[in-house]
């Protein structure tokens, strides 16, 4: 069984797990059994048991694991919703304007707020604001969530603060305002974020699949794809991958059509992500890995080997296209500017690990595969 | 097993509720712990006002549908007292499981309360925030609450910016490396 066979048959579970009312997912119970912990692993418990409550896999043991996260998650939510709240209210109080991006924004579009996980609160502050809303967050008392705080949009999107808060909708969390994202900017920012990891979650692509069938009559998809062309492809490129994947609508749509189109190494990537259940970018640092790899060469290699099977991230850093040629000239620029921040690291290490033989083994082991 | 004349106050303070299908959901804020309380059970702890002894209890929990025999009152209590959810010293039960459905008998079915809290045994625990801390997230106090998975081996919390954190061992960051690297 190859890992592409192990994402395939998440995707074919996952199919259509948004929309309301119950589905029957033609699988066999090996096969459920075989995914239940990647699908747990990556925050699609509560997902994998709306998919499969009122079916036979709902009354075995994994199934009720999966409604045990369901549960975990419905609480999460209504925990997660009282901390925003309390962000926000803050934030409010100092003055400071913020757009909330994922998280929250995106499970209000779920059937269940509960059928998605919860992690950390993103939120872009006006470029130069962050200070005060670090300060405004950090005052006692101390807060019980973590709060990913953007200074301005640049890291995540092309467009300014100021137009996205523009075209920004506010939402309503109890008695607060929430400002978050357009329609538009949200499903460019979560299909460009998906990629950006190699879209190792299953439920990041879930999310775009709620985006693109819960999107707005009179959804603009030229304000979506956004003012750079190749983002735009990336944007399209994702949610083809949706309609491939996961059975997408995406009639009306610039991806209409594109599943055909869409190149296998994409597919077949993102298949593998799955079957390992974590990403590239969710791992230690390079410096960090071979400082605990320094020992033993081998699991540096494995670490390294795996660090280079990220053809989508690679794309993505280089900037190139979506199309059928082969992926390893990104992979290779990719890995060089990784190989930079590596030097930096060693630069900036401590001296122990100069007298140990290995450690420049295993560091050049790394240097060759990054 | 609590006295017929005593009148249980259900815990109204740090707790999060949330009704769902057949279930009530109970977040305890203060012990961190999730409990699920089946029908019979929320019926019970909905009912305790602190005016109400064991006898009233039956009779207003019964009022939700299904009428509950005195032994599934008692069961609850001591099965919610013990989950903390009721004001005041826990009472040790002697009540167990067992005894109370062969005192049901065929009822025991519908009318057995059961209080679980939420544990999940697999890694769907491990990656709630309610549980554990993921990379780069704060404020942790020990490396035993990061995520498993959180740094490709075993974390440590230290001190970074402004607060605590979960994060791969290492020798030295270099200074321009983003707190946050991506999204």
């Amino acid at each position: 069984m190859t890992p592409e066979w192990t994402g395939g048959v998440i995707a074919r579970l996952l199919a259509g797990a948004w929309r309301p009312g119950n589905l029957h997912p033609e699988l066999e119970a090996e096969e459920f059994e075989r995914i239940a912990p990647l699908l747990h692993q990556t925050g699609t418990g509560a997902l994998a048991w709306w998919c499969v409550r009122g079916t036979a896999f709902a009354d075995t043991e994994t199934g009720e694991g999966f409604h045990q996260a369901y549960r975990l998650h419905t609480l999460e939510a209504e925990v997660h919703a009282l901390r925003l709240a309390e962000v926000l209210c803050r934030l409010d109080a100092a003055g400071i304007d913020a757009l909330l991006i994922k998280g929250w924004a995106l499970s209000r579009r779920y059937p269940e707020v509960g059928l998605r996980p919860y992690s950390d609160v993103d939120l872009i502050v006006r470029p130069g604001e962050a200070g005060a809303a670090r300060a405004a967050l950090a005052a006692p008392p101390e807060l019980e969530c973590a709060v990913d705080l953007h200074d301005g949009p640049s890291r995540v999107d092309a467009l300014g603060f100021d137009q996205l808060a523009e075209r920004a909708e506010v939402a309503q969390l109890g008695t607060h305002a929430v400002r978050i994202l357009g329609p538009e900017d949200h499903l460019r920012l979560v299909a460009l974020h998906a990629l950006r990891h190699g879209v190792f979650r299953p439920i990041w692509l879930v999310d775009l699949a709620v985006c693109v069938e819960g999107r707005p009559p009179g959804f603009d998809w030229e304000r979506c794809l956004g003012p750079i062309r190749r983002q735009g492809e990336w944007v399209i490129g994702a949610v083809a991958l949706a309609e491939c994947l996961l059975g997408v609508r995406a009639e009306g749509t610039p991806a209409a059509g594109r599943p055909g189109a869409l190149p296998g190494w994409l597919i077949r990537a993102v298949l593998r992500n799955w079957a390992r259940g974590t990403g590239t970018s969710h791992l230690a640092p390079v410096f960090d890995a071979l400082v605990a790899h320094r020992r033993h060469p081998r699991l540096a290699w494995a670490e390294a080997r795996r660090r280079w099977d990220r053809p989508i991230e690679a794309t993505l850093d280089v900037g190139g296209p979506f199309n059928a040629l082969p992926r390893w000239p990104f992979q290779v620029i990719a890995a060089a500017r990784r190989t930079r921040e590596l030097l930096i690291a060693l630069r900036h290490a401590t001296a122990p690990r100069r007298h140990n033989p290995r450690a420049g083994l295993t560091a050049l082991v790394g240097l060759a595969c990054l | 097993m609590r006295r017929e004349n005593e009148q249980p106050r259900a815990r109204t303070g740090d707790l999060v509720v949330k009704e769902v299908a057949e279930e009530l959901l109970v977040y305890d804020l203060a012990r961190q712990k999730a409990h699920s309380l089946n029908r019979v059970a929320a019926a019970v702890w909905r009912a305790c006002d602190g005016t109400r002894g064991v006898a009233a209890l039956r009779v207003a929990a019964s009022e939700s549908g299904q009428a509950l025999p005195t032994e599934a009152v008692q069961y609850a209590l001591q099965a919610l007292g013990r989950a903390r959810l009721l004001e005041g010293p826990i009472e040790e039960g002697r009540l167990t499981r067992r005894e109370v459905m062969a005192r049901l008998g065929t009822a025991a079915a519908v009318a057995l309360p059961l209080v679980t809290t939420i544990v999940t045994p697999t890694p769907a625990a491990a990656q709630s925030p309610l549980t554990c801390i993921p990379f780069n997230q704060g404020p942790c106090t020990s490396a035993a609450q990061c995520c498993p998975d959180a740094c490709a081996g075993p974390c440590v919390c230290v001190f970074s910016k402004d607060k605590f954190r979960c994060v791969a061992p290492t020798l030295g960051l270099p200074p321009d490396r983003p707190e946050f690297p991506e999204l």
